[in-house]
């Protein structure tokens, strides 16, 4: 009975362990699923507006625009492009060419807090400790 | 009348006796928890042997092995650069966490080393309850307050100089009571074993390999043992199992010492010459204990009084601090306290540590009487004990031999602690056998180890003051949202 109950509580913990990690794996593809995708408010960042006839799907000749200033877009390889009107750069932002010359993704600017909190080598061990502790027993308890 | 009443008295005896037995084991634990968490707040692991190089070894730990390896050689970050990676991978993981999250490398330097004495605290109290588990599969009963394994493999000094500073050798301690503990079970069910196992065991040949170069004299034992089972379907089935599990552990360490012989043109490149094995690259002295000076052992027994004289050296180290790591270390030879009076207090340590000293001897006949008695599984066991332990002397000597120091500076009970530990295990066994046939011979050994314990309690102590660092150092913890 109390071995039972021993890997019961051995199962249970291995359970919840998988299922955290399950959900760990799960935020973070959904994460770097929302990081990869073009929204209109990326692309309003880049070219500056979004032209109605991109907004409608409407299909147009690239002409220059006049007063728009002319700008080099990237993609992931490096590769440039300028465009010279809001309807070309909406296109080809749409299709991707959201890089820096670097090579990193262009990122909209996010109102950023920053929190933080001094910890003494005490608070800061203890709390290290019991996320380790049980991790290691556990482990232990596999084995023997 | 008589009858029962004396089977009364014996129920109420023996009821007494294990109340007893478990109060000592508490007292007993208490007091190794007391000195693990006082050495804890007592001393800084950069005062350990070599204790910058190992230092620098975690601090670089991620240039050497990381993904973003250094095209650099060990060698330029390290002195250690010999020493498998296991016994750094936790402080150097808490230091590159810490240093990416939480503060500068000073503070960094702390975290880790704070945490890495407790870290090694915690296997050292784990590999005891294995032993204890280890004991209780030999003798077939249940019996968790075992208080031989704490007064005898609990006592030596050795131990708690090596968790306090940065060594690999706690992980051989605590890989190997897993790995022994394993492979009784594996004999119990005479190899009838899942692949799990298989698997397990080859992790902790692995892991044994990763710890330290010493843990390679504990495998040979392995090998020997076959010769010894004459049972011949128990010995295939024990081939064949040792053998697919060594080859996990080969897979598992390996790539650390083919890089070393890819580096530096060896698979045991070490940073003193080796200069070819020959007994005479040692003087006579350090095979026989000589002159005027052997008698310090138990009047001065610390550096540099019977320089390089092996035994009363290895002897001095185990049980007191003969080379004065917990006192008088060149690095803090400011701070260290009681450092007059420690030679006098480490020679009584030294003369009544022989009485455990000779439960080891008595153990390891003991032993070798039982094993020459009969062929029996638990007796498989005891003779890799005997092997193991006699391979480890013998291995060490090699290396003390092959790269000479006329300080003898080489010799360190740390470098053989799986030793001590081994014959220990005998002593431990000898102690519950005697239990059950001379109860009167039997307490007396008990009484004598708890005076012993409680006379060498100082010098299983730091004898640094406390670490102000400790208090003076703060953590930054931020995040954006």
């Amino acid at each position: 009975m109390i071995k039972y109950k021993k890997n019961l509580l051995k199962n249970k913990f291995f359970l919840i362990f998988t299922v955290f990690f399950i959900i760990l794996a799960y935020l973070n593809f959904q994460n770097n699923e929302s990081s990869q995708e073009v929204t209109p408010a990326l692309i309003k960042y880049i070219c500056g507006d979004i032209s109605d006839n991109f907004k409608n799907n409407i299909d147009q000749e690239m002409n220059p625009e006049d007063g728009f200033q002319l700008r080099n877009l990237y993609d992931i390889e490096g590769n440039v492009v300028s465009v010279s009107s809001t309807y070309e750069c909406n296109i080809y932002t749409d299709g991707g060419w959201v890089y820096y010359d670097t090579g990193e993704r262009i990122k909209l600017p996010t109102d950023i807090k920053t929190s933080s909190f001094d910890l003494n080598l005490f608070q800061i061990s203890l709390l290290l400790w019991l996320i380790l502790f049980p991790l290691i027993f556990y482990t232990l308890r596999m084995i023997i | 009348v008589v009858d029962l009443i004396s089977i009364n008295f014996l129920y109420t005896k023996d009821d007494y006796l294990n109340k007893l037995n478990n109060y000592t084991f508490g007292i007993l634990f208490i007091g190794i928890l007391y000195v693990l968490i006082f050495n804890l707040f007592h001393y800084d692991q950069v005062q350990g042997y070599d204790g910058e190089a190992h230092q620098a070894y975690i601090n670089n730990f991620f240039n050497m092995y990381g993904p973003n390896k250094s095209s650099e050689p060990s060698i330029n970050f390290t002195y250690e650069f010999f020493s498998p990676p296991l016994g750094y991978l936790f402080p150097a993981t808490l230091n590159a966490v810490c240093q990416k999250f939480l503060s500068d490398t000073q503070s960094c330097t702390v975290f880790y080393g704070f945490n890495n004495i407790i870290f090694q605290s915690i296997l050292f109290i784990f590999t005891l309850f294995i032993y204890i588990k280890i004991i209780e599969l030999i003798q077939g009963k249940k019996n968790n307050f075992n208080i031989h394994v704490l007064l005898l493999l609990g006592i030596f000094t050795v131990n708690y100089r090596t968790v306090a500073m940065i060594r690999g050798e706690t992980l051989i301690l605590f890989f190997n009571s897993l790995l022994m503990y394993k492979f009784i079970k594996l004999l119990q069910n005479s190899f009838e074993y899942k692949k799990k196992d298989l698997f397990i065991v080859g992790i902790l040949i692995g892991s044994l390999a990763l710890s330290r170069q010493w843990a390679f004299l504990l495998f040979p034992g392995y090998i020997f043992l076959l010769f010894y089972i004459k049972n011949l379907e128990i010995r295939k089935k024990y081939f064949k199992f040792f053998f697919t599990s060594s080859i996990i552990g080969f897979i598992t360490s390996s790539w650390f010492y083919i890089n070393l012989f890819f580096e530096y043109g060896s698979f045991t490149a070490f940073n003193m010459k080796k200069i070819g094995f020959k007994l005479s690259n040692q003087p006579l002295s350090f095979y026989v204990p000589q002159g005027p000076e052997v008698g310090m052992v138990f009047t001065k027994p610390i550096r540099p009084f019977f320089e390089n004289q092996f035994f009363p050296v290895l002897y001095s180290d185990l049980w007191g601090d003969y080379w004065g790591y917990f006192t008088f270390t060149s690095r803090a030879l400011d701070i260290g306290k009681n450092q007059l009076l420690i030679g006098d207090y480490l020679a009584r340590v030294n003369i009544l540590s022989l009485i455990p000293t000779l439960l080891l001897i008595i153990g390891v006949i003991h032993t070798i009487k039982e094993i020459k008695a009969k062929e029996s599984i638990t007796n498989y066991f005891l003779t890799y004990v005997l092997l193991s332990s006699a391979i480890s002397l013998i291995g060490y000597l090699w290396f003390l031999i092959s790269h000479p120091e006329p300080t003898g500076d080489t010799i360190k009970a740390t470098y053989i602690i799986q030793l001590f530990h081994l014959l220990g295990l005998t002593s431990v066994i000898y102690l519950e056998n005697l239990k059950e046939r001379s109860k009167n011979l039997y307490k007396i050994y008990i009484v004598l180890l708890i005076i012993v314990f409680a006379n060498n309690f100082s010098a299983l102590m730091s004898h640094f003051p406390l670490n102000n660092l400790l208090y003076e150092v703060e953590y930054n913890v931020s995040w954006e949202s």
